[in-house]
């Protein structure tokens, strides 16, 4: 089971087409599922974020090391608008708490540090991914699932040299993230294959004969 | 992918070990810490892909062995400036020690040194031995760490401090690079064929392990075997026999410097962690039984396993070479 948490409509629209993800109505934020994958639309912001995983979480069942994947947009002082880059390291910069996901899967994209803010501005440390929500995301998921199986990957699209501005409409957010969703789907089959493994380890747990 | 500690990044031995796996991704921590006990860690899934992190240890430099670790000196002691194992034994009381299954290679080999010198002036009169595969292999990951190479120089200007190293890799080039020294052993896990191939994940085989003892054997270098754990099948002693059988014939019993052996066996706590990991393991579902501390095969079995292995034993090696019943952890 994977579980997709993004924060707009734009950004889901490309996951909801490759799982063929339909609606389920009537909960807190907006939900699609094919009953394998699950999509939660959060709205911006790490809050908004942590609320709909944990939502997410009990809505798709409350079953324990599931695997989650957080897309979205970020910026960056110098990478080109378009590059994919998976977090290796989240930081929230409002508790300076540092998270250091365990990348298991071949990934072909790069990698970099992600620091979530609470409010975009256009100033970048240089190096560093910057967003709104991956702090939350974190913060609420390694509740439900191993630190192997939560994974946020970013698609800049904001730099020193250009910006989206005006042209950042949802049409571009969609194509953005349409555009990676090839190598989301390669990383999408590796994590559900470890979160198998994972609930095993758990079946292992519930025989009994505990420390 | 590299997780480095800030404070050692610019260690002489950081920068060697980075020129050595230039393609890989580092990624700068505060602690080596932050990122090996970092919560909700999976074991089972690191070990398919384990990262390496490179840092400093303060402390536990140098530690007391436990009892059953010694080969007849007072003054024993164990040191890890690796932690894990490249290899994936199925029965290693390895398997989920640490929260992580990254390697976390400690670069401050000189901290090391130092302790160990503080111990032999502790005991200016006796031989002092010093273990280093209880936490990692202590020649698997030589390629990279130059552990070994680095150990053995600082060995070869003190004849009264011994140097244990155990390994179930054929990496023997460091030691057969330079004159063989009377204080280093290099013992050889030696398992039969078969169980190593269904449980001794990622080893070398059995004949490259016996082909490198040889060679070092062969260039005046102390070689010990250690058959730990002895290990329980349904045809074990086919096995055993035919291993034993192999390992004199490639190996000189004379020249050997010790030989151990022990059924298996695993603290509780360690037992209960593999058990969480692999349940389905023959460690967990076979013929074991549990004590208040200790999970080891059946009574009926080890007895069988254990007498037999010691008679076949005996009957080649020479007097005061065999240790029976070792339990390093």
């Amino acid at each position: 089971m994977i579980h997709f948490v993004v924060s707009s409509a734009a950004a889901a629209r490309p996951v909801i087409d490759r799982y063929g993800l339909e609606e389920r109505g009537g909960g807190a934020f907006p939900l699609y599922s094919n009953g394998e994958t699950s999509l939660a639309v959060s709205g911006p912001g790490k809050m908004a974020t942590a609320a709909a995983a944990g939502w997410l979480f009990q809505a798709a069942g409350g079953v324990v090391d599931g695997a989650w994947f957080h897309l979205g947009l970020a910026g960056h002082a110098e990478t080109d608008i378009g590059t994919g880059l998976l977090a290796h390291k989240v930081i929230d910069r409002g508790s300076g708490h540092a998270w250091y996901p365990a990348i298991m899967m071949e990934h072909p994209a790069p990698s970099g540090v992600v620091m979530t803010v609470d409010q975009m501005d256009l100033e970048y440390d240089e190096g560093l991914l910057f967003d709104l929500d991956a702090s939350g995301f974190y913060a609420a998921t390694e509740r439900f699932a191993s630190i192997e199986l939560i994974h946020a990957y970013r698609i800049v699209a904001d730099n020193h040299g250009a910006t989206l501005g005006d042209n950042f409409s949802e049409d571009v957010v969609e194509d953005l993230v349409a555009s990676k969703m090839g190598v989301v789907d390669s990383w999408v089959e590796e994590l559900r294959e470890l979160s198998a493994v994972a609930r095993e380890g758990l079946e292992g747990d519930a025989t009994g004969d505990g420390e | 992918m590299i997780y480095i500690q800030e404070e050692i990044a610019d260690h002489e031995r950081t920068h060697q070990i980075l020129s050595r796996l230039p393609d890989a991704e580092r990624i700068p921590c505060e602690d080596w810490r932050e990122v090996f006990q970092r919560p909700g860690q999976n074991f089972r899934l690191q070990k398919r892909r384990p990262s390496l992190i490179l840092g400093r240890m303060e402390d536990k430099l140098v530690e007391a062995a436990p009892p059953g670790l010694s080969f007849g000196a007072r003054r024993n002691y164990v040191f890890a400036p690796m932690l894990n194992c490249i290899y994936d034994c199925s029965y290693c009381y390895l398997q989920g020690r640490f929260p992580s299954a990254a390697y976390v290679l400690f670069v401050n080999f000189e901290d090391f040194m130092e302790v160990m010198d503080d111990r032999l002036a502790e005991s200016p009169d006796e031989d002092v031995w010093f273990f280093s595969g209880i936490d990692c292999d202590s020649l698997a990951f030589e390629p990279v760490s130059r552990m070994a190479q680095s150990f053995l120089s600082f060995f070869a200007e003190r004849p009264r401090a011994f140097l244990e190293l155990r390994t179930k890799s054929a990496q023997v080039r460091p030691l057969l690079s330079r004159e063989p020294m009377d204080n280093c052993v290099t013992a050889f896990s030696v398992t039969p064929e078969d169980m190593s191939r269904r449980w001794e994940g990622q080893t070398p085989a059995m004949e490259s392990r016996l082909a490198a003892a040889r060679r070092l054997q062969e260039a005046g270098w102390p070689v010990g075997l250690r058959f730990e754990p002895l290990l329980w099948s349904e045809d074990w002693e086919k096995q055993y026999d035919a291993l034993f059988n192999r390992v004199f014939e490639v190996l000189d019993p004379e020249a050997l410097h010790s030989v151990s052996c022990g059924v298996f066996r695993l603290p509780l706590n360690n037992w209960n962690r593999l058990k969480r990991l692999y349940p389905e393991s023959p460690f967990v579902r076979g013929p074991v039984e549990k004590d208040a501390d200790v999970v080891t095969y059946r009574e009926d079995l080890a007895a069988e396993l254990r007498g037999h292995c010691v008679e076949q034993l005996r009957e080649r090696l020479p007097e005061g070479v065999l240790y029976e019943d070792a339990h390093t952890i």
